[in-house]
């Protein structure tokens, strides 16, 4: 089971001044979590209706099990759950008749489809809302419906953009312990920019930005990559603004009339510093971050 | 087959479960009320020779199946062209479109979707119907085949063409937005209304009672009236005894050329419906020397200018801002044309500027007018609006204010030239004509939080009264002594200003 994405691009905008969404992007997607990190408008969620095959790209292919889902999106379409960013419900129907609704869609017969949607809705804690219509849901409740339709057909591949926005920390909790259950037999492709949702369950990390893939590895290894750049400083309140505007400050906790800060330079900001471990947000406001480049300029003036 | 019936069932059940298609039903259900009306009334709606069948099943289903076949193309499209776009407007459509449903499919269950919707319709109808014969007792028989057949026979295969119509236009990019209900509108009146009368055959069903009533009661020839015409007091409706007829070879396959345009329209759907996909790739072309010209030169000074106007009163920032905000994303072509129809204005003849040239300007702004009333549902800032410093009074009046420049601005060649020509009466027609567009606009927006309310009920009105000058629907005026005799212009006004208060007063209470 794989998914193979060679070379792929996607432009919005054509002429004088071209856009694009996606450049050149290669990236081979094993079994297990992938977690897709990125800025708003790093291109996370184009790639995401590409995989999706809502969108064709401008270039490039994509091969799922050695095939072109470009030329032949059907076969994809089959073993595909997807969760879009922003999605909608028909809100005259209850959570029950919307799934069944979505399990016709998938073409899944009725015994099959009354079997996953119990299940489903066992899973994601909304058999007591069943039978609710969905204009009476939460937001959260209709996350956890989204999820559900996501998860009707078993799929190999498991698409899901920003699944956690509107979820309470205990939702988000039961989400990941779910994920990490289903990762063991398909390919979950989970795209945010709360590091936190990855950084405890994806097998493999992939960072985008502008477009562009900067950064593929695993979890560890990202970590490993700066592991002699991280920092931490107690200082005064007053100088905290000076500090996040020269270096890239990944956490401060406040202590009395100082400021605890965690921060990720390629040197030590101050002699007062002293090193840490990494974390993976460390690893990905470091290669995210224009600070960075600044930081090193300034070094070198 | 489970499966598609699954699909049928939840968007039918989506579409329906709304409180609006229970007044659309009661709508319907009045409007057959009306059809048919007692022999007392003071108008009649089917008369031949001064005659009218006695209200028995054959005659009501009959009769019954001459509405439908005349009016439901035009209502029910309307009502049934959003099918995909309620997919797009819920969000739903990005599931939709990775799950493996194919094109044909999705499309087939839309339109059987839609043609259970239509039955549904026709279905209240029919009951109102033997309501309509138990009330009046003219004839106590229910004979439920002689009503049903011919909604069977005429209805069915036109309801059927018209659920493919809809489904074809939403498809297709350019149609399926106002533009497409504009141009269905055109369609109808213009060709759809004279080949429905062959095409479904129902025109055997007329002449073949008018045959009868000729021959039993010995008339040179035959006067037919369908519609509404207003009796004279004396004037008493004789009735007949029509037995009906029963549905011959003939009359099934005068349905087939319908059944056909069925067939066309929904493969031109499946070939033109874009499965929801976001494959848009814009041209970024370097704009002509005329939109340069357009944008920097005009537009843009024009601009400038109304800020300077604007600045000393809040309510004329607010103003110029409403009048951008509705003229926003519109193309520069559009713009192009408003200027020609004001040329045009000034130097065409007085009678074809009245009749013409003016209530075109007026259309022409009809997509643009149509986004009053509902731009803050629309853009979903009805929340952020709701607690904005500014009284809801002064962001209704600015915005019915925007659409009133606007509109002066389409009739700018017609004001300048009646004031010379000291035309005042005509001056107060077309500010009388502006009040009642923009205050229907801002009501129809404001109510039903769509655009596509206005953009038919205006087109229609439009029609109607200033193209057909038909007296009760001409809003301007065109005949201008007939249209004063009976004080016109005096119940527009009225309306208007009704429509306008009514509007302020929901939106002052959000």
């Amino acid at each position: 089971m794989l998914l193979d994405i060679q070379s792929l691009s996607h432009q919005y905008q054509r002429g004088k001044n071209a856009k694009f969404a996606i450049r050149s992007l290669s990236l081979q997607i094993k079994p297990g979590i992938l977690g897709l990190l990125g800025s708003n408008g790093a291109g996370k969620s184009s790639l995401m209706r590409i995989l999706a095959t809502i969108t064709k790209p401008s270039q490039g292919k994509i091969l799922w099990q050695g095939q072109d889902i470009i030329k032949s999106p059907q076969i994809l379409r089959n073993e595909l759950g997807y969760l879009p960013q922003y999605f909608g419900v028909y809100d005259q129907l209850s959570g029950v008749e919307f799934l069944h609704y979505m399990a016709s869609l998938k073409g899944l017969s009725e015994s099959v489809a009354n079997q996953r949607i119990e299940e489903s809705l066992n899973t994601l804690n909304l058999t007591h809302a069943a039978n609710m219509p969905l204009k009476g849901y939460s937001g959260g409740m209709k996350q956890r419906i989204g999820i559900a339709q996501a998860l009707l057909n078993n799929p190999k591949l498991l698409i899901i953009d920003e699944p956690t926005v509107g979820l309470d920390p205990q939702e988000r909790a039961n989400f990941r312990q779910l994920l990490t259950e289903l990762a063991d037999e398909r390919c979950i492709i989970f795209s945010t920019h709360i590091v936190a949702d990855v950084e405890s369950i994806a097998d493999h990390i992939a960072i985008m930005q502008t477009g562009e893939l900067i950064q593929s590895e695993s979890p560890s290894a990202l970590q490993e990559k700066v592991i002699n750049k991280c920092w931490r400083l107690t200082n005064s309140i007053s100088e905290l603004k000076q500090i996040q505007h020269d270096f890239i400050v990944s956490h401060s906790v406040r202590k009395d009339d100082k400021v605890e800060l965690n921060i990720v330079a390629d040197f030590s900001p101050d002699a007062r510093a002293i090193s840490r471990a990494p974390s993976l947000e460390d690893a990905y406001l470091y290669f995210t971050s224009t600070k960075r480049i600044q930081a090193d300029f300034m070094r070198a003036c | 087959m489970n499966s598609l019936w699954r699909c049928i069932l939840a968007d039918f059940r989506q579409r329906t479960r709304q409180q609006s298609f229970i007044v659309i039903l009661l709508s319907m259900s009045v409007l057959t009320l009306l059809f048919f009306p007692s022999l007392d009334a003071q108008y009649q709606t089917l008369v031949i020779n001064g005659y009218r069948g006695i209200y028995n099943s054959a005659w009501l289903g009959g009769c019954l199946a001459m509405l439908n076949v005349l009016f439901l193309p035009i209502i029910c499209f309307y009502l049934i062209k959003n099918g995909l776009e309620l997919d797009r407007q819920s969000k739903t459509h990005e599931l939709i479109a990775a799950t493996p449903v194919s094109k044909v499919t999705y499309l087939f269950s839309k339109w059987c979707t839609n043609v259970l919707i239509l039955v549904y319709i026709v279905l209240v109808m029919l009951l109102s119907v033997i309501l309509i014969q138990l009330y009046y007792g003219e004839s106590y028989q229910i004979n439920l085949w002689a009503l049903a057949w011919p909604q069977l026979v005429f209805v069915m295969p036109m309801l059927l063409a018209v659920a493919s119509l809809a489904i074809m236009f939403e498809s297709i990019k350019w149609l399926k937005s106002g533009i497409g209900n504009v141009v269905y509108f055109f369609l109808w009146t213009g060709s759809i209304i004279q080949s429905i009368e062959s095409v479904t055959g129902i025109g055997s069903l007329i002449s073949q009672i008018e045959t009868e009533i000729v021959e039993r009661f010995s008339f040179q020839e035959s006067s037919t009236h369908i519609g509404v015409s207003l009796t004279n007091e004396g004037d008493s409706m004789k009735t007949f005894i029509w037995q009906g007829i029963e549905p011959t070879s003939m009359h099934l396959l005068s349905t087939v050329p319908l059944l056909l345009i069925c067939l066309i329209c929904f493969i031109t759907a499946v070939i033109c419906f874009d499965r929801f996909s976001q494959n848009s790739l814009v041209e970024n072309k370097s704009p002509s020397w005329l939109m340069k010209i357009l944008t920097t030169q005009v537009i843009n000074r024009l601009d400038v200018f109304f800020v300077w106007l604007s600045k000393p009163f809040s309510f004329t920032r607010l103003l110029r801002l409403e009048l951008k905000l509705l003229l926003k994303g519109h193309s520069a072509y559009w713009v192009i044309g408003l200027l020609t129809l004001n040329i045009m204005q000034l130097f065409i003849s007085q009678p074809l500027l009245v009749s013409i040239v003016l209530p075109i300007s007026w259309l022409w702004c009809v997509l643009v007018l149509s986004q009053l009333g509902q731009l803050e549902k629309q853009a979903n800032t009805i929340e952020l609006m709701t607690y904005s410093k500014k009284s809801a009074v002064l962001q209704s009046l600015t915005s019915y204010s925007a659409g009133w420049v606007l509109l002066l601005i389409a009739s700018m060649g017609s004001l300048v030239r009646f004031t010379a020509m000291a035309e005042w009466i005509l001056l107060i027609q077309i500010i009388i004509a502006i009040s009642f567009s923009v205050s229907l606009a801002y009501f129809c927006g404001a109510f039903t939080g769509t655009r596509r309310t206005f953009e038919i009920l205006f087109t229609a009105i439009w029609y109607m009264g200033l193209i057909q000058s038909a007296l009760y629907l001409d809003f301007f005026g065109v005949n201008s002594e007939v249209s004063w005799q009976p004080g016109m212009p005096y119940y527009f006004s009225a309306i208007s200003l009704s429509l306008l208060m009514l509007t302020v007063r929901a939106k002052s209470t959000r």
